[in-house]
């Protein structure tokens, strides 16, 4: 079983030889006993390691390639040369409380080393953490996957935001897939998904909607739902100036305008606003506040904005904005999302502007409602909200496309306190702003190609990852490293495919009885 | 081919006798004026009674107005409404069925692991099914196992008729009901019978017909009344297969909705304030409805004399006065919000957050929560097997004055 041994080293860089015929991996994990405790370690960087001279070696190495000495061979070659492993400790085990703790000390010198084993991992999984658990995926050994869970506390971490990093293809939607289908099961958490792709329901694929509880847990709104989903429609009425001023670039004449109208009339402001013709606004309409100019302009880039004409005096949107439809609809999300459901928004027909616009007005409705309960003492009852972002840098970016301080990044700055948090996805961590990046307080880390990117996550990570530069950047489809304030280590993770957790034989029996219909 | 389309009578609904009558008229007037029409056919799309088994006062003559048009040859069709939904089955719309005065058109077989609804179809060749509606939209789960196909693929003139809110036309003063998908209501028909939804619309969806809410024939509630003061219905024309709805309202009495703000106001203003203004309108025949909010600066709520307000309008001949002060506080005993395990703990808690409003000077606070609970000990005591009434009343009134230490002082008057 041992597969090296300690032979030198400083706390956070320790060097194991490799026993012969055994492979050390980047990312292995391993272990080092003690009497009463044990350590884990993680290879982070592997090199050769020999006892014969340089000059020995390199002559030798020639010899071969010219065709000299067929059968020369080294004395002893396995005690000649080895592969070294430079390796850091993660974690420190109490054998009798199985209680981990950060590592302050050495594992002893020349101590051996063997493969982890799921045993060893136990301590992960106490009678306390169980519940609300998240499950991520399975511990990764290099790329060996063990049968140990990577669980987190599941309110707290959606509380405190997750950060989804990526490079392209390396898994960033199959990940959201499974963390939504697993809290479908679960009741702690209100899980809206912006889906800009149409990936998640599963209209024509394996999805969200193959759960065994997805007629209770999980809603769809699209503007061409499948029967018995939901039409995403909005009545213009829900629409306030706040909404507008967020992802609009307007000028503080203009916002005021939308203001004296909302003052108004709070239910049609915004119909009267993109009605009113310019010939019928006398001198005192709004007190002389509001210039004839400036509305003709914020009715051009409104109803540009949101898709509106105006025919015989009725007014038709091209977008999702209607007047005749959706006075509920926002309400409707929120009420769910209260209530622990999943909800996802089919946002590939809208335009980039409108997707970000509807999902403001949920996230802010949501923000207020819960901001409203904590003030009453009862937000301890509610369920956390964690909204799905991708691209997240279009809303919490240093350049986002939407205006600073919106909805998004005040909640990815005061979220936790009121339960909502972001589960932002990008490929691009390091155009978040550092104070948001970290205070996204777990990082599913998949593969990430770029330095930059790479330095950005590893300077912002709760735990050190300053020697696992090369293990995030090899890492491949399916792995990850997960870094959290509520992991005692960066866990080395596999992300099954969701398509393999998808078990369409657990769909609930349909029923039998039907009530009010009279059956023949 | 005409038709009426009604939906949400409530019949039975209000415990005010003038407003559970107006109920019964506002019915009546949608089956005369469908007479007059000379329709061909109704459909009550659910909810006709406020129960499922109404009193009789109420269906007595419901049922005469449902035979007179049955009389004139006028067929009714019916789907249950959450309201006339029995777990039992036993509804009072069985009965109207096995009376041959109404037929409910929800009807449906199971095949193939698929919910398979029947039609009926009316003399006029008119194809008609529906779906029952229950409370909290429980439907919705029978909705994802119907046979669509079958459905949609029926030729003919078409209605289905529903008793749920449709999630994207739900109006936000319904936006906490449960309502279902419009994604789920089958394509293809060309009427969509609405009911549970009180307010009328109209609405269009690609592939389908109108889809039309008839709102309830008379408003249920106070807050309805307050929005809509009337009900209506729908007299359908169908001309070249477009059927055109034609909304007609019912309308009984004028209805004057006030609206108090009592913030910081004392009882007395908050009086004089609902007077001034139900001293403006024509209360003779109407209806009155007077909304009080806020929280008065001091005295109590029971200082308004609602009763003689009331009084004074009825003397001026108004039909119903409906008053509605829930929103109605005062800073002297504002809602206390505690939590606690059981009842016992719930009284104690109450009692401490609220014993320093009573004003007993020589009292200390711990004082008078000995003296509160002692009250409600006294109070709490249940009559004896022996005891007759008098006995106990007397016992209890005793005992409370003397824990009061009044007993003495009020010796002569008892």
């Amino acid at each position: 079983m041992t597969v090296g041994r300690i032979f030198k080293g400083e706390f956070d860089e320790i060097y194991v030889r490799q026993k012969e015929g055994k492979e050390i991996e980047i990312g292995d994990l391993l272990v080092a006993e003690k009497k009463d405790e044990y350590s884990i370690l993680q290879a982070f960087n592997l090199f050769y390691g020999s006892q014969i001279p340089e000059k020995v070696k390199t002559l030798m190495a020639g010899m071969k390639l010219e065709g000299y000495g067929k059968d020369l061979e080294f004395t002893d070659p396995e005690i000649s040369n080895y592969i070294t492993a430079k390796l850091k400790n993660l974690v420190t085990v109490n054998k009798e409380s199985n209680k981990a703790v950060s590592p302050k000390k050495l594992p002893q010198f020349f101590s051996e080393l063997r493969r982890i084993q799921e045993k060893d991992l136990e301590f992960l999984e106490s009678e306390e953490k169980k519940k609300n658990q998240l499950r991520i995926g399975k511990i990764r050994s290099g790329s060996k996957t063990l049968e140990a869970d990577v669980q987190l506390p599941g309110e707290e971490t959606l509380r405190h935001h997750v950060l989804i990093p990526a490079s392209t293809g390396k898994g960033k939607s199959n990940l959201v897939k499974v963390i939504a289908y697993e809290l479908l099961d679960k009741d702690y958490c209100g899980f809206l998904v912006l889906d800009p792709h149409d990936e998640y329901y599963g209209k024509t694929s394996k999805g969200l909607s193959d759960h065994p509880k997805a007629d209770k847990k999980l809603e769809m709104y699209s503007t061409n739902p499948p029967p018995g989903e939901n039409t995403l429609v909005v009545h213009l009425s829900q629409l306030k100036p706040r909404n507008l001023t967020e992802v609009m670039d307007l000028s503080d004449a203009q916002n005021e305008a939308l203001y004296a109208y909302h003052n108004k009339d709070k239910k049609k402001w915004l119909e009267n606003l993109v009605k009113e013709d310019m010939k019928d606004i006398g001198e005192d309409e709004f007190k002389g506040e509001v210039q004839a100019k400036t509305i003709s302009v914020l009715q051009r880039k409104i109803r540009a904005y949101l898709g509106i004409e105006e025919n015989n005096g009725r007014l038709s949107c091209r977008s999702i904005f209607k007047t005749q439809a959706g006075e509920s609809t926002i309400r409707n999300i929120v009420n769910s999302l209260e209530n622990g459901k999943t909800v996802v928004i089919d946002t590939s027909n809208l335009e980039n502007k409108v997707e970000l616009l509807v999902g403001s007005m949920i996230a802010g409705r949501a923000f207020s409602k819960y901001r409203n309960y904590k003030g009453r003492g009862e937000l301890s009852e509610k369920p956390v909200i964690s909204i799905v972002l991708e691209e997240a840098p279009r809303v919490i970016g240093v350049n986002s496309s939407i205006r600073s301080g919106n909805t998004f990044e005040k909640i990815a700055r005061e979220g936790r306190k009121f339960k909502i948090g972001l589960t932002a996805i990008t490929q691009l961590p390091s155009v978040i702003p550092k104070e948001i990046l970290a205070n996204m307080n777990t990082k599913i880390i998949l593969g990430t190609e770029m330095d930059t990117e790479r330095k950005s996550l590893v300077e912002s990570a709760p735990q050190d990852l300053s020697k696992d530069d090369k293990s995030i950047a090899s890492l491949d489809i399916g792995e990850a490293v997960v870094t959290s304030t509520f992991t005692k280590f960066a866990v080395p993770t596999t992300i099954p495919l969701f398509e393999n957790i998808v078990d369409e034989k657990q769909k609930e029996k349909t029923q039998k009885s039907y009530t009010g219909l009279e059956m023949e | 081919m005409k038709f009426a389309h009604i939906a949400d009578c409530h019949i039975g609904a209000w415990s005010e006798p003038e407003l559970s009558e107006l109920v019964l008229k506002a019915f009546s007037k949608a089956i005369d004026e469908s007479i007059e029409e000379d329709v061909d056919f109704i459909l009550i799309s659910g909810d006709l009674m406020d129960t499922s088994r109404p009193s009789t006062d109420v269906l007595a003559p419901a049922v005469q107005k449902l035979r007179e048009a049955k009389q004139k040859g006028i067929r009714i069709y019916t789907i249950p409404g959450s309201h006339d939904y029995s777990p039992t089955g036993k509804t009072m719309l069985k009965v109207l069925e096995a009376a041959g005065l109404t037929q409910n058109v929800a009807k449906a077989t199971k095949e193939q692991g698929k919910l398979k609804l029947k039609f009926t179809q009316d003399d006029s060749g008119t194809k008609i099914t529906g779906m029952p509606g229950r409370t909290g939209a429980l439907e919705i789960h029978d909705y994802k196992e119907l046979d669509r196909q079958s459905l949609e693929q029926e030729p003919g003139f078409k209605i289905f008729m529903f008793h749920s809110a449709l999630q994207k036309y739900k109006p936000e003063i319904y936006s906490q009901m449960a309502g279902v998908p419009v994604s789920l209501l089958p394509k293809n028909f060309d009427y969509y019978a609405g009911g549970h939804v009180h307010k009328k619309g109209v609405y269009n969806e690609r592939d389908r017909g109108p889809i039309v809410f008839t709102g309830s024939t008379f408003p249920t509630n106070y807050r309805e009344l307050e929005k809509f003061k009337k009900g209506g219905f729908y007299i359908v024309e169908v001309e070249d297969g477009e059927a055109k709805p034609d909304w007609r309202p019912i309308k009984l009495c004028d209805v004057f909705p006030l609206k108090i703000n009592a913030e910081n106001k004392t009882p007395q203003e908050v009086e004089k304030e609902i007077r001034q203004k139900t001293s403006k309108i024509d209360a003779e025949k109407n209806l009155v409805l007077i909304r009080v909010e806020g929280t008065l600066r001091k005295g109590k709520t029971t200082q308004i004399s609602f009763n003689k307000i009331k009084e004074d309008l009825k003397e001026k001949g108004a039909r119903a006065i409906k008053i509605n002060s829930r929103e109605l506080s005062t800073k002297e005993y504002e809602e206390v919000k505690v939590e606690a395990g059981n009842r016992t703990e719930l009284e104690q808690k109450v009692m401490e957050n609220n014993i320093q409003q009573f004003e007993l000077e020589k009292y200390s606070k711990q004082q008078k929560m000995e003296l509160a609970q002692n009250i409600f000990q006294v109070l709490s005591e249940e009559k004896g097997e022996e005891e007759t009434n008098n006995e106990y009343d007397q016992k209890i009134v005793e005992n409370t004055l003397k824990t009061l230490g009044l007993k003495e002082e009020l010796e002569e008057y008892l």
